[in-house]
C-alpha cells in the first residue's frame, strides 16, 4: 500500500538499474510500484497547444494498451491536393552520379534569374511591344531586369547609364533603343520602390526591430566566437588539448617524413646495384650506360679492376634523380676530404669524364642544400662537426656552442690539419693495460687509430676487425677471410664487400669483383653493430666515402695494414 | 451573455444603418427580424458556433473579416476553440450557425488581454530564436495566414500558418515554387518561365546519404543563404513556433528528397544549429503535408540521431516541440528504448542508455514514464519490464541505414571580427 508521505529519491542516473521481466523476479504486490518518484513528464509542447483536443486525444491513444481502437487517431490537417496536369513532361530526364553529390560552393542565387515580372510590368511589356517591331518577350524582359538589379547591386547612389550599358551589351538581338526604354523602367520602379527589387539585395531588417512580419536579421555576434575566444578556464583546457593533438599530430607526420625519405633512399640504392649490375653484364650494356651519364651532372664511377675479357675498365652509372642517402651521396660525389683536395688541384683527376666533380659538388649544394634543424646546410654541418669538439667545452659557460663568434675564435686556434676520420692505424704494444682482448676476441692484432680530440688532446680509438659471422659469402668463396676493419681499405685483389644498402639481395658471389671499396655501414636496421659497439652515428661520421681509384693508391701506401 | 453580445452587435452594425448612440440597446434590439443579422458584418472577437468540415457544430471565433470585393460578402476568419491553429480558415456567411446568434448562444473573447497573456507564456517557453515583439497589434498579423495553399511540384498543399514574406506578396494567395531551388513565384507562368531558365535538379548541398530512392543533401546556411532561406520561408507556413528573426547562416539544413528520373523532389527537412549552446540536435524538423504518413518523418529524426552519433553528442529536439512532432518523437524514442530493453540482460543506468543512443536523459526518462516501464521499488528505482511486449507502437517509419551515411563533424571555425 502506498503511503501518502511517501517521498522517493530522485533518480539516480548513473546507476544500473535492475530490469524486471517476470514476476518472479520480484514477488511483490502491485500496490507498492509508485511512479510518483519521478518527476512530472513534460511534453515539450507549448502549454496552449498542448490543450488542444486531437493532440490529447492522439496521446491517449498511443498509450491505450488494448487493441480496440484499430486505427491511429490522426491530428487532422488541411487539404493536400494532387495536381492532375503532367508537369514534368518537358524536362529532360535527370539522373544523379554514381558518387555521392558534392556540394555548390557557390550561392545559387548568382546562376538564376531571380527578377518575376508583375502586372505593371506585363503592361508595360506588352505596350513596348506595340509599338516596336522587335517582340521581346517577358523572359527576356526579366532577364535584363535581373542583370540591371544586378549590376547595380545593393548600392543606394544609382551607376550611370554607362554602366548598365556595358553590362547589357551580351544581349545582342534586343535593340538598343529597347535596352534604354526597359532602363528607364527599371529606374522609375526602382525609385519607386525605394529598395532594389530582387530580394537577395536588399538589406536584411535591423537587429532590434520586433515586427514580426520582417525576417532574416543578422547577428549581432558572431556565433559561438565570443564562447569559444573568451578567457575561461574550458576554454583554456580546450587549448591545451589542441595543442598536445597537434603535438602528436607533429610528431606523426615526421616520423611518416622520415620513413619515405628513408623508403626513398632504399630504392635509389638498389637501382644503382641493378645498374651496376648491368652494366658489368656485358660490354654493350656498359657503353650503354656511359652513353646515358653523358648528359647527366651526377655520375659513379667505379673501377672495375677485372673478370674475364673486362680489364681495367671504368663503369659509369648515372645518378641523377635518384635520392640517395646523403652520406653515400656525399661519399660519391665528392666527400669532405677528396672534393676539397680535388678542387684544388686538377692533375689528380685521371680522366676527364670522370664524375665532373666541382659541378657535381656546386650541383649537389645546390640541389641538396637541405638545412637541418638548425638552420646549417651542408657545408654548415661538416664544420661544425669539426668545430664541436672545440666548443663544446663552452658550453658549460653558458655559451651557445653554435655561435658564430665563437666557432671563428676555436679556428683561428685549431686548425685541424687532419680531419679526425681520417684513419692512422697505430700498432700499440699487446702488455698495454687498456688494450684487451676481451672486447675483440677473434682478432689478431688489436688495432688503433689515432685521433685529434677536444683542446688538442690525442686519442687512440680501438679497431675492432669485424668478426667471422659477418664476413661476406663473397670473401668466404674466395677462400680468404679479410679481417677488414670498418674504416679501412681493405686491399686484397678481387674482393670486396659491398655494403648492405647496396645490396639489394644476395648476389651471386661470382658476379662482382669490383676493386673499390665500398664501406661495410653499420646499420642499425639490420641489428648490427660493428663488433665492438660503437655508436653508429660514429661510425657513420668518419666513414662514408668512396676510395677513388687514385686515393686508393695513395691508401694502399698510407695504411699500415697488412694481411 | 446575451445582453452583452446584443449590444456590441448592434455597435457593429452601426456600420449597417442603425441611427442612433444609445448605449441602452436592450430597447432598441428589439426582436430584429429575421434574416436581417445575415447581413450583418460579425465583429471580430466573437465566439459562435460554426461548422466544421465534417459538418458538426464548432465553436469559432472570428480573428479578422474581410469584405470579398466581387460579391460583397464578408469572410471571416475563424479560429475553431480546441483545434490547432492550422485548422483556422476563412468562411461565409453559409458555414456560420446564424440561429445561435439569435438565440444568443455566443461568446466574447475577453479583448485582446488573454491574447497578450497568451503571448507572454509562448515567449518564454520559445527559445533562442525569440521574437522581441512588445505590440500585440504587429502579432495579431500573424494569427492570420497570409497565403493561402502553395504549389510545389506535383502538389497543392494549404497552408498551415502564417510565414513573414517580403511586401511584394502581400496579396498573394498562392504561391508558385519551384521544387529544386525552392524559388516562389506568384503565378503559374512566372513559374514555368523560370524553370526554362535553369536545369538545377537537386538541392546544392553535398549528398550525405542515398539508399534506394531516398537521398539526403546537407546545405550550409551560411553559403547558399538564397535557397536556406527560401525554405525556411516556406517551411514557416507549416511550422508555428519557427521564428525567421535571425539569419539562417549559423545552421545547417538537412533536405530529404525522393529521386526519380526528373530529379530530387524534396518531401522534408531538419535544420540543425552549427554550434548548440544546449546540445539540441534538431532546431526545426518538417514533413511537407503532401508526403506524410510514409514515414519520413521517422526517418528524419532518426537520421538526426544518427548523425548525433556520428558526432558523439547528446542531442535532443529543441523546444518548443509541435504536436505533430511530440507524436512522432514519443514513437521513436518508445521504439528505440524498447528495443534497446528488450535485449537487456544485465541492468543498465540511464547514463548507459544515453550514450548508446544518444538521447538526452530527460527524454529517456519521460518516455519510460510515459511507457511505464520505471518503477520505484523498495527504494530504487526499477526497470518494469514485465508488460513491454504489449506496448502499442506505431508504424516503424522509414529505417535510416548507417551503412549510407557519408559524414564527418565538421569543426567550425569563426572569424573574430
Amino acid at each position: 500500500m502506498s503511503r501518502p508521505s511517501f517521498r522517493p529519491r530522485p533518480i539516480d542516473l548513473n546507476r544500473p538499474l535492475q530490469i524486471i521481466r517476470s514476476n518472479k523476479d520480484f514477488p511483490v504486490q502491485e500496490e507498492l510500484f509508485s511512479t510518483r518518484g519521478l518527476p512530472a513528464v513534460e511534453t515539450g509542447v507549448d502549454p496552449s497547444e498542448q490543450e488542444e483536443r486531437h493532440l490529447k486525444e492522439a496521446l491517449l491513444a498511443s498509450l491505450l494498451k488494448d487493441d480496440r481502437r484499430k486505427h491511429e487517431i490522426e491530428i487532422p490537417i488541411p487539404v493536400v491536393q494532387e495536381r492532375k496536369s503532367p508537369i514534368y513532361e518537358s524536362q529532360k530526364p535527370y539522373y544523379l552520379p554514381k558518387e555521392y553529390v558534392q556540394e555548390v560552393k557557390k550561392d545559387i542565387s548568382s546562376f538564376l534569374v531571380l527578377y518575376e515580372a508583375d502586372p505593371i510590368d506585363e503592361e508595360f511589356v506588352t505596350q513596348l511591344n506595340e509599338s516596336n517591331e522587335y517582340q521581346l518577350s517577358l523572359s527576356d524582359f526579366e532577364y535584363v531586369m535581373d542583370m540591371l538589379e544586378r549590376i547595380q547591386g545593393s548600392e543606394d547612389d544609382f551607376a550611370a547609364y554607362s554602366k548598365m550599358k556595358e553590362g547589357l551589351k551580351s544581349l545582342r538581338e534586343i535593340p538598343e533603343s529597347l535596352k534604354e526604354k526597359i532602363y528607364q523602367h527599371w529606374f522609375r520602379r526602382r525609385q519607386e520602390n525605394g529598395q532594389p527589387l530582387l530580394r537577395i539585395l536588399r538589406k536584411p531588417p535591423p537587429v532590434d526591430d520586433p515586427n514580426p512580419s520582417l525576417a532574416f536579421r543578422p547577428r549581432d555576434h558572431e556565433f559561438g566566437a565570443q564562447k569559444g575566444t573568451e578567457n575561461t578556464y574550458e576554454n583554456y583546457r580546450k587549448a591545451v588539448r589542441m595543442r598536445r593533438d597537434f603535438e602528436k599530430l607533429r610528431m606523426i607526420v615526421e616520423q611518416i617524413v622520415k620513413r619515405e625519405r628513408l623508403k626513398r633512399e632504399h630504392l635509389s640504392c638498389s637501382i644503382v646495384y641493378s645498374r651496376l649490375v648491368l652494366a658489368r653484364s656485358s660490354v654493350k650494356m656498359a657503353a650503354l650506360m656511359k652513353q646515358s651519364c653523358m648528359n647527366d651532372n651526377n655520375v659513379l664511377c667505379i673501377y672495375d679492376k677485372g673478370t674475364a675479357g673486362l680489364n681495367g675498365t671504368n663503369i659509369y652509372i648515372p645518378l641523377s634523380g635518384l635520392a640517395l642517402p646523403s652520406d653515400i651521396r656525399k661519399a660519391i660525389l665528392g666527400g669532405r676530404f677528396i672534393s676539397d683536395r680535388s678542387r684544388k688541384s686538377k692533375k689528380r683527376r685521371r680522366s676527364e669524364d670522370t664524375s665532373k666533380r666541382d659541378e657535381e659538388k656546386e650541383e649537389e649544394d645546390r640541389n641538396t642544400s637541405r638545412f637541418d634543424e638548425y638552420g646549417f646546410d651542408e657545408a654548415g654541418q661538416r664544420f661544425i662537426k669539426n668545430m664541436r669538439y672545440f666548443s663544446d667545452g663552452f658550453v658549460g659557460s653558458g655559451v651557445n656552442p653554435y655561435d658564430h663568434r665563437v666557432f671563428e675564435a676555436a679556428s683561428l686556434r685549431n686548425t685541424v690539419r687532419y680531419p679526425p676520420w681520417k684513419p692512422h692505424d697505430v700498432r700499440l704494444p699487446d702488455d698495454v693495460p687498456f688494450c684487451s682482448p676481451v672486447a675483440c676476441p677473434s682478432s689478431k692484432s688489436t688495432r688503433f687509430r689515432g685521433r685529434l680530440g677536444r683542446g688538442g688532446r690525442i686519442i687512440f680509438d680501438r679497431v675492432v676487425n669485424i668478426s667471422h659471422e659477418e664476413v661476406s659469402p663473397l670473401e668466404e668463396e674466395n677462400g680468404k677471410l679479410l679481417p677488414f676493419s670498418s674504416n679501412v681499405v681493405s686491399l686484397q685483389d678481387n674482393v670486396t664487400a659491398i655494403p648492405e644498402r647496396l645490396r639489394s639481395s644476395k648476389s651471386s658471389p661470382g658476379l662482382l669483383s669490383v676493386d673499390n671499396m665500398w664501406l661495410r655501414w653499420p646499420s642499425k636496421k639490420n641489428g648490427e653493430y660493428l663488433g665492438n659497439g660503437k655508436h653508429a652515428s660514429q661510425e657513420r661520421e668518419r666513414s662514408g666515402y668512396l676510395f677513388i681509384p687514385e686515393n686508393l693508391e695513395r691508401m694502399k701506401r698510407e695504411s699500415h695494414l697488412s694481411t | 451573455m446575451a445582453t452583452v453580445c446584443n449590444r456590441k452587435e448592434i455597435e457593429a452594425s452601426k456600420d449597417v444603418h442603425i441611427k442612433g448612440d444609445n448605449p441602452n440597446f436592450l430597447e432598441d434590439a428589439a426582436s430584429p427580424q429575421q434574416g436581417v443579422w445575415k447581413e450583418r458584418p460579425l465583429e471580430v472577437g466573437l465566439k459562435l458556433p460554426c461548422r466544421w468540415r465534417d459538418g458538426t457544430w464548432q465553436e469559432a471565433e472570428i480573428l479578422e473579416r474581410k469584405e470579398d470585393s466581387l460579391s460583397g460578402e464578408f469572410l471571416y476568419y475563424v479560429h475553431y476553440s480546441g483545434f490547432n491553429r492550422r485548422l483556422d480558415e476563412w468562411v461565409n456567411s453559409s458555414r456560420i450557425d446564424w440561429k445561435a446568434i439569435e438565440e444568443g448562444r455566443v461568446r466574447w473573447n475577453k479583448g485582446n488581454s488573454n491574447k497578450k497573456k497568451k503571448d507572454k507564456k509562448r515567449k518564454s517557453s520559445e527559445d533562442t530564436e525569440n521574437k522581441k515583439t512588445e505590440s500585440g497589434k504587429l502579432e495579431n498579423i500573424t494569427k492570420v495566414k497570409n497565403v493561402d495553399r502553395i504549389v510545389l511540384g506535383k502538389y497543392i498543399m494549404e497552408t498551415w500558418y502564417y510565414s513573414p514574406l517580403p511586401p511584394e506578396y502581400h496579396n498573394c494567395s498562392t504561391l508558385w515554387v519551384c521544387e529544386y531551388t525552392l524559388n516562389f513565384l506568384r503565378s503559374e507562368a512566372a513559374l514555368k518561365r523560370y524553370q526554362q531558365r535553369h536545369s538545377i535538379r537537386m538541392p546544392p548541398g553535398s549528398e550525405i546519404y542515398r539508399k534506394d530512392n531516398i537521398s539526403v543533401f546537407e546545405i550550409d546556411g551560411a553559403v547558399q543563404k538564397f535557397y536556406c532561406q527560401n525554405l525556411s520561408y516556406l517551411s514557416k507556413f507549416f511550422l508555428d513556433h519557427k521564428t525567421l528573426y535571425y539569419d539562417v547562416d549559423p545552421f545547417w539544413f538537412y533536405v530529404m528528397c525522393e529521386v526519380d528520373e526528373y530529379g530530387c523532389h524534396i518531401v522534408g527537412y531538419f535544420s540543425k544549429e552549427k554550434e548548440s549552446e544546449d546540445n539540441y540536435n534538431v532546431a526545426c524538423i518538417l514533413t511537407f503535408p503532401a508526403y506524410q504518413r510514409k514515414g519520413y518523418g521517422k526517418f528524419l529524426i532518426s537520421f538526426s540521431y544518427e548523425l548525433s552519433k556520428i558526432e558523439q553528442k547528446v542531442g535532443s529536439p529543441e523546444k518548443p516541440l509541435s504536436d505533430l512532432g511530440l507524436l512522432s518523437y514519443r514513437s521513436y524514442w518508445s521504439q528505440v528504448l524498447v528495443d534497446l530493453l528488450k535485449n537487456e540482460k544485465q541492468p543498465i543506468s540511464i547514463q548507459e542508455i544515453s550514450e548508446r543512443t544518444m538521447m538526452k536523459m530527460e527524454d529517456i526518462i519521460s518516455t519510460l514514464q510515459v511507457l511505464g516501464l520505471i518503477q520505484y521499488y523498495e527504494g530504487q528505482h526499477v526497470l518494469d519490464l514485465r508488460r513491454i511486449d504489449n506496448i502499442k507502437f506505431g508504424s516503424k517509419g522509414l529505417l535510416c541505414d548507417p551503412s549510407c551515411i557519408k559524414w564527418r563533424p565538421k569543426v567550425t571555425t569563426f572569424v573574430n571580427k
